[in-house]
């Protein structure tokens, strides 16, 4: 091979310039097919059903904001209630259990301590439809099914083992310097804990608060079987069992689809600056 | 000292079903360990007995009763133990078969994620530029529950819904299908949305590593005369194997388990029970045919295919390590800087 400058094996600039031009049309398309379902349920939440079944792509003949109205008066507004507090409880409860159990993990080990959280953490792989039967029997023995707490406490452990891993690693990046100086003053854990591991991991606990939020508020299968009475469902459980009764009235439930997805579009809007800030935090500090 | 771009895509990564520890999860570094230890036994008991007390509730009890459940058969309040007869019955269920068929067709939904992945993986990594906006976009699919796109994608499927009718206005109105509702394809269909979603954990978990990696093997290759694309084949592909294994164990068993969501909102097993998944069959007979029983041995079948998956994935990996393949292990899991 004769010396060459490396510039010429580049693609000429026009070339590149094409390459460019095709890059950006298949990222442009993917991002249509990732936006169109969400676009096609607005479209066809603010028209009437009849203007549906004619056009479904169409321009709708009027818009129809009452749509949303009736959406919520077919208990969409109460669901929102229940799955705000069945989301809020959810992450409140694994938050509370996973961080002293990761600290444990991290500051006090003991004989088997490693196992143990390779254990919780084994348990992410297990699917919830393998617990679900004896759950359920469980808690309609005693009498929780169709309360909130049931499934509170079963989505806080189903978030726990991908909690308390995630609260681990952010808990070893802690230099010890910091724990030894409370040490010597006499801190106790408890005190260690509240006042110098929780307001150094707290970016970190927003971003878990954030994601396990997420992914309460989207579950299906546990609040199906454990919410059945109407007025006890979350939203996700009331729209599935929604759709399958409306099989006409198709502007409705995308008006009540729509209501549950704005709160989870604000999330993520507002949640990536947060991912963003641990981030950033974290870099800070080092 | 917190987090990196790693750590926060194994954040996002919780949004599917599965949630995996990234590759060398659960390895704790000793480098912190504490040099005291008198009288630290109480204290993470303490610690750690909230912890204890709900796994002990959500995971080990119900396993536990879930076995025995599978071996015993209830008639009203009584009980008889029945050995494997549950098992047997399920075995011999043609629904059960078809079901187990249906999550092994699914299968076939993984590769595909993994191609579109890399793809849009690549590109965003070589538009830069225009990268955050299109990363903000294609995550989108993720983030509504799939209870809400599967509500939108069966109205779109239908015989005159949406697709059917864009296929006619670019002329292609010979591929119209009844895309839910027709048994030779409703499962198709279903592979597609479940493609449309999962795929976008896959970009972001590729992402996130193309960004660790260094970009001097890359330049090289190309001063040696590689096209950029087939430079990425040939250093950036094979750096990526770790975390290509990771969403390929993840995506795996989530077309094994995890799709009643998908399959309850859209078709709920239909037509027919053409797309009719384990984890549907065992809601249908705990919950709808009372077949609790039976369902219990359904379910732990796919907790034994669930562990199965993981184990043989870990094993495979270590093969491959010790083969001496690219040890992206140690470094797609982001280890704290």
């Amino acid at each position: 091979v004769t010396a060459q400058s490396p510039i010429t094996h580049y693609p000429s600039p026009a070339k590149r310039r094409l390459g460019g031009v095709i890059q950006q049309a298949i990222l442009l398309i993917a991002s249509v097919v990732a936006l169109f379902p969400l676009w096609f349920m607005v479209w066809t939440a603010i028209r009437d059903k009849d203007d549906y079944f004619r056009a479904p792509l169409g321009w709708p003949r009027s818009i129809h904001w009452e749509n949303f109205a009736q959406a919520i008066e077919a208990n969409i507004g109460r669901w929102v209630v229940n799955s705000t507090i069945v989301t809020v409880g959810a992450v409140l409860l694994v938050t509370l259990v996973s961080v002293p159990a990761a600290y444990a993990f991290v500051r006090l080990p003991f004989r088997g301590s490693d196992l143990l959280l390779k254990l919780f953490v084994f348990l992410m792989v297990i699917p919830p439809i393998v617990m679900l039967l004896p759950l359920f029997s469980l808690m309609n023995a005693l009498g929780r099914v169709n309360h909130f707490d049931a499934v509170i406490v079963a989505y806080a452990g189903l978030m726990f083992p991908f909690s308390v891993f995630m609260m681990v690693r952010y808990i070893e990046g802690i230099p010890n310097e910091l724990y030894e100086a409370a040490f010597v003053e006499g801190a106790s854990h408890v005190r260690i804990l509240w006042s110098i591991v929780v307001p150094l991991i707290a970016p970190a606990l927003v971003t878990l608060g954030i994601v396990n939020a997420l992914w309460a508020w989207n579950e299906l299968l546990i609040a199906v079987v454990m919410l059945q009475r109407e007025e006890s469902r979350t939203l996700q459980a009331g729209l599935a069992l929604l759709k399958g009764k409306n099989t006409m009235d198709i502007p409705l439930v995308m008006a009540g689809a729509t209501i549950s997805a704005i709160p989870l579009l604000l999330v993520y809007l507002f949640g990536q600056r947060v991912f963003m800030s641990g981030l950033l935090a974290g870099a800070v500090k080092e | 000292v917190v987090a990196n771009e790693q750590g926060s895509s194994l954040a996002l990564g919780q949004q599917s079903g599965v949630r995996l520890p990234l590759p060398d999860a659960s390895q704790t570094s000793k480098r912190n360990r504490p040099r005291w230890s008198h009288g630290t036994g109480w204290y993470a008991l303490v610690f750690l007995l909230p912890s204890l007390v709900l796994v002990g509730l959500i995971f080990i009890y119900p396993v536990y009763s879930l076995v025995r459940m599978s071996l015993y058969q209830s008639l009203g309040s009584l009980s008889l133990y029945v050995g494997l007869d549950n098992y047997r019955v399920a075995l011999n269920d043609p629904l059960f078969l078809i079901s187990v068929r249906n999550n092994l067709v699914l299968m076939v939904c993984v590769p595909v994620m993994i191609v579109i992945a890399l793809g849009l993986a690549l590109l965003l990594y070589e538009q830069r530029k225009s990268a955050p906006v299109y990363r903000f976009i294609l995550f989108v699919p993720y983030i509504i529950s799939i209870t809400v796109s599967g509500i939108a994608f069966s109205a779109m499927l239908t015989k005159n819904g949406a697709l059917n009718q864009m296929l006619e206005a670019i002329g292609l109105g010979a591929l119209r299908q009844d895309w839910l509702g027709d048994p030779k394809i409703a499962l198709l269909s279903v592979g597609g949305v479940i493609i449309w979603r999962e795929a976008v954990l896959g970009i972001v978990l590729f992402v996130a590593r193309m960004l660790t990696l260094s970009t001097e093997p890359l330049e090289a290759a190309m001063v040696d005369g590689a096209t950029r694309w087939r430079a990425h084949w040939n250093v950036t592909l094979p750096q990526m194997r770790g975390i290509i294994g990771f969403y390929a164990i993840t995506s795996v068993i989530t077309v094994a388990v995890w799709t009643f969501s998908y399959v309850f909102v859209m078709t709920n097993g239909g037509p027919g029970n053409a797309t009719m998944t384990a984890d549907l069959y065992i809601y249908q007979n705990a919950f709808t045919v009372a077949q609790m029983n039976l369902a219990a041995a359904a379910a732990t079948l796919v907790l034994i295919a669930a562990i199965a998956v993981v184990v043989v994935a870990g094993l495979l990996g270590r093969a491959g390590r010790s083969r001496g393949v690219e040890g992206s292990r140690s470094r797609a899991g982001g280890r704290k800087a």
